[in-house]
């Protein structure tokens, strides 16, 4: 039950709005730069627990920068920083005393390319549960499993687990890489642009894939097509130049939203 | 070059504002309607009568563009502003033909009405024609200037509308009972009447799908309402 | 695109390809010649006591079978020494140095060491560590020239390979939570070991690797035969 609906409705009648989620990441001051150039101007964002927040934005707004902040994945890259604090269920993961490992088992990313690894589709999806965990065989194919069946592959793979991955077609590779992600059993899963490289078919197979999987994860997508975003998340931030510009509740964000910035994004009236 | 807030595919400013055109035409033609079917009604003219009912096919057929370009212009997955002019298009267009037929209405049975002579409350159904049509105006003027506050006065003012149609309505049931033989020629004034009434409610209607346009989902300031022609006793 | 120029085209792809061709079947002669020439002079000699009998002095019949020893052991050696050095200082390149001026000076310092004439190495070897134990030459001496030949070879390779693997795949392990270190590392040889290469250019690259060694080992050997065979100073 989608409970940003019921409380558009309730708040119609003028009711008492039901209780909102609880915050599972949350962002203050948050600054982002690629060596001098200030990428992410001091943003405070609330992520809310098991729902599908969704960042939009022209090209060069930062919001794919702001998503890799929260798995710190810029730590690959040396000019890279970022100021402020970050609480993943209370603890700040940007304070380099949290355990980077932690983080990874935490927080799962799936990128815009789909990129299965260069293994049998069974090691793609086992690769990252060794790494964390030392599992017998019938527990490691239990988890392959599950994995599979929760990413909508299983039964098309299941047959092939000892093909290359990069036998698959986009759409699949993609939700391989899905399947590993969440073979860790991560509780965030950050998506960055999942379907602009796929298909409409693909893609919508990815939605579906996504309100199934935002019963069990607190989900963040990155999204160039406003449809999508209008389509599958539950809450939606516009950002613009390295600023949030305005971040709600996607009924209102995209029926009726405060700033005209926000409002000539989405109608399409952006220069 | 575009100004900042036209869309950046100019086709789609264009549809709009071919939209809101058909919707402005309709409704001129509307109001010219219903205030030809009442100079018909003072003057008693069949010919001018069956003309006022042959020009109410315009109006539908205009009433069919809108949907079809409502339909072409849903297909661009319209957001936020863009989505309720689309909504509210093709609600007041659907208000708009309605007011039509009901003026068409009018004009047919006042050919009705003149196989009777002439009775004096025909010049209360005039007066409450006159702020029908007034209404249906006003509704207009604000739908084309997105005035949500002129589109709350329209609505506040069918109170008074209200109020008119139930004087008459007592008024025409009085005289029934007085005189039997005008019966026929007040029932078919009752209808008229009535009909005006629906107009009156149509461009209400059409006042809160201009609120909806200007304002989204909030809700509107509440008012009164004034028929109470369901408990008139007489 | 007019006819002239096609023709002048086609005509200037016809001499380049027979330039090409005849360069290659010029080089390719004297590598023929040289073959040819060792199959000629050496088959007759191809006898199982080559392999079975060892060095005899001079004018006498025997074997090779010490110096093939002898070279395969060095060999070993020198690859053993040389190759995990290179895989550990590659990798770091690949991953940390990357980024740094250390790693641009590291990668120069390398190619200086690549290029440097094995002769050279020799020499090193001999003043460094022969002269400094005793004078005697041993196995182990050659080892460590053959692993400094070895050592910047491999590490210009690993450094090539993992700088090849795609950003995002690097970052996907890293997603993983897979160490940095080891991000790229499986992921280059399981390219390799699994089904199917990418693309040519990895081939080649293997292809080279792995005749850079073999040449390596022969021609080492050869050398150390030499180096086995100069008299000993004092």
């Amino acid at each position: 039950m989608n409970d940003i609906h019921l409380a558009v409705a309730h708040h119609a009648r003028g009711a008492v709005l039901p209780q909102p989620p609880a915050t599972k990441i949350s962002a203050r001051g948050l600054n982002f730069w690629y060596d001098r150039f200030h990428a992410v101007k001091d943003i405070d964002l609330d992520v809310p627990e098991k729902r599908v927040t969704a960042l939009i934005g022209p090209s060069g707004c930062g919001k794919s920068t702001l998503l890799r902040v929260f798995n710190r994945i810029y730590a690959l890259y040396p000019k890279l920083r970022a100021e402020g604090t970050v609480l993943l269920d209370g603890e700040d993961i940007l304070d380099p005393k949290y355990p980077m490992n932690r983080l990874r088992g935490k927080v799962g990313m799936v990128f815009q390319k789909p990129v299965p690894f260069p293994m049998t589709i069974y090691e793609n999806v086992a690769y990252g549960i060794r790494h964390h965990e030392r599992l017998g065989k019938a527990e490691l194919d239990a988890r392959v499993e599950q994995a599979l069946r929760q990413a909508a592959l299983w039964d098309e793979v299941k047959d092939k687990l000892k093909d290359s991955g990069l036998g698959l077609s986009g759409g699949q590779q993609q939700r391989l890489c899905i399947a590993r992600a969440i073979a860790l059993r991560p509780e965030v899963l950050l998506l960055d642009e999942p379907t602009s490289a796929l298909d409409p078919i693909s893609t919508s197979r990815i939605e579906q894939l996504v309100e199934e999987l935002k019963r069990d994860f607190t989900i963040m997508i990155v999204t160039h097509n406003m449809q999508q975003a209008a389509r599958v998340s539950d809450y939606t931030a516009f950002m613009y130049l390295g600023d949030l510009v305005e971040h709600g509740a996607t009924e209102q964000i995209f029926s009726n939203p405060v700033r005209q910035q926000t409002e000539d994004y989405i109608t399409g009236r952006f220069g | 070059m575009n100004d900042p807030h036209s869309h950046i595919v100019r086709s789609y400013d264009q549809e709009q504002a071919d939209l809101l055109d058909e919707l402005i035409r309709m409704g001129r033609m509307s109001a010219a309607q219903l205030e030809a079917a009442l100079d018909v009604v003072g003057r008693r003219d069949d010919k001018a009568a069956e003309r006022v009912i042959a020009n109410d096919e315009a109006i539908d057929a205009l009433e069919q563009q809108v949907n079809h370009d409502v339909i072409r212009l849903i297909r661009r997955g319209p957001m936020a502003t863009d989505l309720r002019i689309i909504l509210a298009a093709l609600r007041v267009a659907s208000d708009i033909e309605r007011i039509g037929d009901y003026a068409a209405n009018i004009a047919k049975r006042s050919m009705a009405l003149n196989l009777a002579p002439p009775l004096p409350h025909t010049r209360g159904l005039d007066a409450l024609g006159r702020m029908a049509a007034r209404q249906v105006r006003d509704v207009l003027d604000a739908y084309v200037a997105r005035d949500g506050e002129a589109a709350l006065r329209v609505r506040a003012n069918d109170a008074e509308l209200d109020t008119l149609y139930t004087g008459l309505f007592r008024e025409l049931l009085t005289y029934m009972m007085e005189d039997a033989r005008a019966i026929t020629p007040c029932t078919h004034l009752l209808f008229m009447a009535k009909n005006l009434e629906r107009i009156g409610d149509h461009a209400t209607n059409i006042a809160e799908n201009i609120w909806f346009l200007v304002h989204g989902e909030e809700l509107m300031p509440p008012r009164d309402k004034r028929d109470d022609t369901n408990t008139t006793v007489v | 695109m007019s006819a002239a120029l096609y023709r002048r085209r086609w005509l200037a792809n016809a001499v380049a390809i027979v330039l090409a061709c005849a360069a290659a079947l010029f080089g390719l002669a004297f590598l023929g010649w040289i073959l040819w020439t060792l199959l000629a002079k050496g088959l007759a000699h191809l006898t199982p006591a080559l392999f079975l009998q060892d060095q005899p002095p001079p004018m006498e019949e025997g074997g090779l079978r010490n110096a093939i020893v002898g070279s395969l052991m060095m060999c070993g050696m020198g690859i053993a020494i040389g190759t995990p050095l290179g895989i550990a200082a590659g990798t770091w390149l690949a991953e940390v140095g990357n980024h740094r001026k250390l790693g641009t000076v590291v990668r120069f310092v390398n190619d200086i060491l690549l290029s440097a004439p094995s002769i050279v190495l020799g020499l090193f070897v001999y003043a460094a560590f022969v002269m400094t134990t005793g004078g005697k030459f041993s196995a182990v001496a050659g080892a460590l020239a053959l692993a400094f030949i070895v050592l910047p070879v491999v590490v210009r390779t690993t450094d090539e390979m993992l700088r090849l693997v795609p950003v995002q795949m690097r970052e996907a392990a890293l997603s993983l939570g897979v160490p940095q270190w080891m991000s790229a590392v499986p992921l280059v040889m399981y390219k390799f070991a699994g089904s199917g290469f990418e693309n040519w250019e990895q081939l080649a690259w293997a292809g080279a690797l792995l005749v850079t060694l073999f040449v390596l080992a022969v021609s080492l050997g050869a050398r150390a035969l030499l180096l086995r065979n100069k008299p000993a100073h004092d």
